[in-house]
C-alpha cells in the first residue's frame, strides 16, 4: 500500500477508528516509513494542542445586550394584555361622552330663546361638570380655551389617524371590531354634537360637549396607536 | 420535561443556583425565569463565543452571532427536553448559526479548496515548536467548511456521528473533512500558505 494510502488513515488512527486489523497494518508501515511517522506525529502534536485550546470571554456588556433584547421580544406579549383593557377603556370613556351629550341635549331648555332665558352657559356647565369630570376615567380637563385647542386637537386627531391607517392591517380580528365600536359611539356623538350646533352655533354648552366628543374620539385614537 | 414528584421538588427548591443542572435551568428558563437563563448563559457564554469566534475571525461578529445564539435558545428553550447534553442542542444551535451567516454571505461548505495531494513522500522536516498562538491563526486560514468540523470534532469533543447531525452531512464526510483539516493545519504551521 502506497504512503498516501496510509496518510489517509492517520485521523481515524489518531481518533482510535480503525480495526486492529488496520491498525496493526498502518503501525508496521509507521515503523518503516519515517516520512508517515513524522506526519503522525505532527497531527498527534497538533490534536493536543487543540484540545487544550482555551476558551475566551466575551465583553461583559453582552448579557446587557442579550437581555436588552430578550426583553424587547418579550415586550408585545404585555402589548397585547395591554390593548385587551385598553380599548374597552376607551369605548367606555367615549360612551361616557355620547350618553352625557345625548342627556343634555335631551334636558337642556331648547332654542335660542328659552337658552337666553335659562342660566348663562357657563354656570350651566359648572352645574354638570363635576361629574362629568368625576366620569372622566381618563382626567380631561374640560376647561380650557376652546378655539385653540380645538385646532390642536384636531390636528393630532389627523396625525394619529394616519398613523393608524398605517398599523390597522396588522391588527387582529378583535382589535378591529373593538376599535370600530370606539369610534362608531363617538362618531355619532359629534355628528350629534354637530348637528346641534348648526342650529345653535353661538351655544357655550353644545361646544364644550363638542369638544369633549372630539377629546373622547383623540383618546380612543391614541390608545389605539400604541398598538 | 416531566414534571418533578414533590419529594424531587423539595431537593431542588434547597439546591443553590451553582449546583442546578442544566436541564432545570433550562425548565426554569422556559418558565420566563430569566435569572436562571443568565446564569445558563454564565455558564456556557465562553465555549459558545469562543467557537463563533473561531470561525468568525473577529470579536464583533462573534458578540453579534453569541447574542444571536441566546437570542435562539430563549425563544426554543422549551423545546429542550433533556435527550441529548444542554452543550449538544447549544452548539447545534451555534452551527445553523454559522451555516446562515456563511448562506448569507455566499460561502458554500463544498466550496472548500482542495490542496491537492498533502502526502509527503520527500524527506520529512519536523514541526516547528508549535504553540498556541500559532495554532489559532493557522486555524483561522481553514477554509471554512474544515474549519467547523475540525472546532467541533478537535476542539469541542464532538464524535463525527454529532458532527455529521449537527451539519446534516454523511459520517464519511465529517471524518474526510477533518483529516483534511489537520493536514492543512499542519502545512500552514510549517510555513506553508
Ligand atoms: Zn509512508
Amino acid at each position: 500500500m502506497s504512503c498516501a494510502k496510509h496518510q489517509d488513515r492517520l485521523s481515524d488512527y489518531i481518533d482510535g477508528l480503525l480495526s486492529e486489523r488496520e491498525r496493526l497494518e498502518l503501525e508496521r508501515h509507521l515503523r518503516e516509513c519515517r516520512s508517515c511517522r513524522t506526519i503522525c506525529e505532527d497531527l498527534i502534536v497538533i490534536c493536543q494542542l487543540s484540545r487544550e485550546l482555551p476558551d475566551y470571554e466575551p465583553s461583559p456588556q453582552l448579557w446587557e445586550r442579550i437581555a436588552a433584547a430578550i426583553a424587547a421580544e418579550t415586550a408585545p406579549s404585555t402589548r397585547v394584555r395591554r390593548f385587551r383593557m385598553r380599548p374597552a377603556f376607551a369605548m367606555a370613556a367615549a360612551l361616557m361622552i355620547a350618553v352625557l351629550a345625548g342627556a343634555l341635549l335631551r334636558f337642556r331648555p331648547l332654542g335660542p330663546e328659552s337658552q337666553e332665558a335659562s342660566l348663562p352657559a357657563a354656570a350651566q356647565w359648572n352645574v354638570l361638570s363635576p361629574s362629568l369630570l368625576e366620569i372622566q376615567p381618563t382626567g380631561l380637563i374640560l376647561a380650557h380655551k376652546p378655539t385653540i385647542d380645538r385646532e390642536i386637537v384636531e390636528q393630532r386627531i389627523e396625525a394619529l389617524e394616519r398613523h393608524i391607517r398605517q398599523r390597522r392591517p396588522l391588527w387582529d380580528a378583535e382589535t378591529e371590531a373593538c376599535f370600530r365600536r370606539s369610534l362608531e359611539v363617538v362618531e355619532r356623538s359629534l355628528a350629534h354634537c354637530r348637528q346641534e350646533l348648526e342650529r345653535n352655533p353661538e351655544d357655550a354648552v353644545l361646544r364644550e360637549l363638542y369638544f369633549a366628543a372630539l377629546k373622547a374620539k383623540l383618546e380612543v385614537l391614541k390608545r389605539f396607536s400604541e398598538l | 420535561m416531566r414534571p418533578l414528584r414533590c419529594a424531587e421538588w423539595r431537593v431542588v427548591t434547597t439546591k443553590t443556583a451553582d449546583s442546578f443542572t442544566d436541564l432545570e435551568l433550562a425548565a426554569q428558563s422556559a418558565a420566563g425565569d430569566v435569572a436562571a437563563f443568565e446564569r445558563l448563559y454564565e455558564l456556557h457564554r465562553r465555549r459558545v463565543y469562543s467557537l463563533c469566534l473561531r470561525m468568525l475571525g473577529n470579536a464583533t461578529d462573534a458578540e453579534d452571532m453569541t447574542q444571536e445564539v441566546f437570542l435562539q435558545v430563549f425563544r426554543k428553550i422549551g423545546t429542550f427536553r433533556g435527550e441529548a447534553a444542554f452543550t449538544t442542542w447549544l452548539h447545534r444551535l451555534v452551527v445553523n448559526q454559522v451555516l446562515m451567516h456563511w448562506r448569507k454571505q455566499g460561502v458554500r461548505l463544498e466550496e472548500t479548496t482542495e490542496e491537492g495531494d498533502m502526502s509527503e513522500v520527500a524527506r520529512p522536516r519536523p514541526l516547528p515548536m508549535l504553540d498556541r498562538i500559532a495554532l489559532e491563526q493557522a486555524i483561522r486560514k481553514l477554509p471554512p467548511g474544515y474549519r467547523l468540523v475540525f472546532l467541533l470534532h478537535d476542539v469541542e469533543g464532538y464524535e463525527h456521528e454529532e458532527i455529521a447531525a449537527m451539519l446534516g452531512c454523511s459520517v464519511g464526510t465529517s471524518k474526510s473533512q477533518l483529516h483534511k483539516a489537520r493536514l492543512k493545519l499542519r502545512h500552514l504551521l510549517r510555513g506553508g500558505g
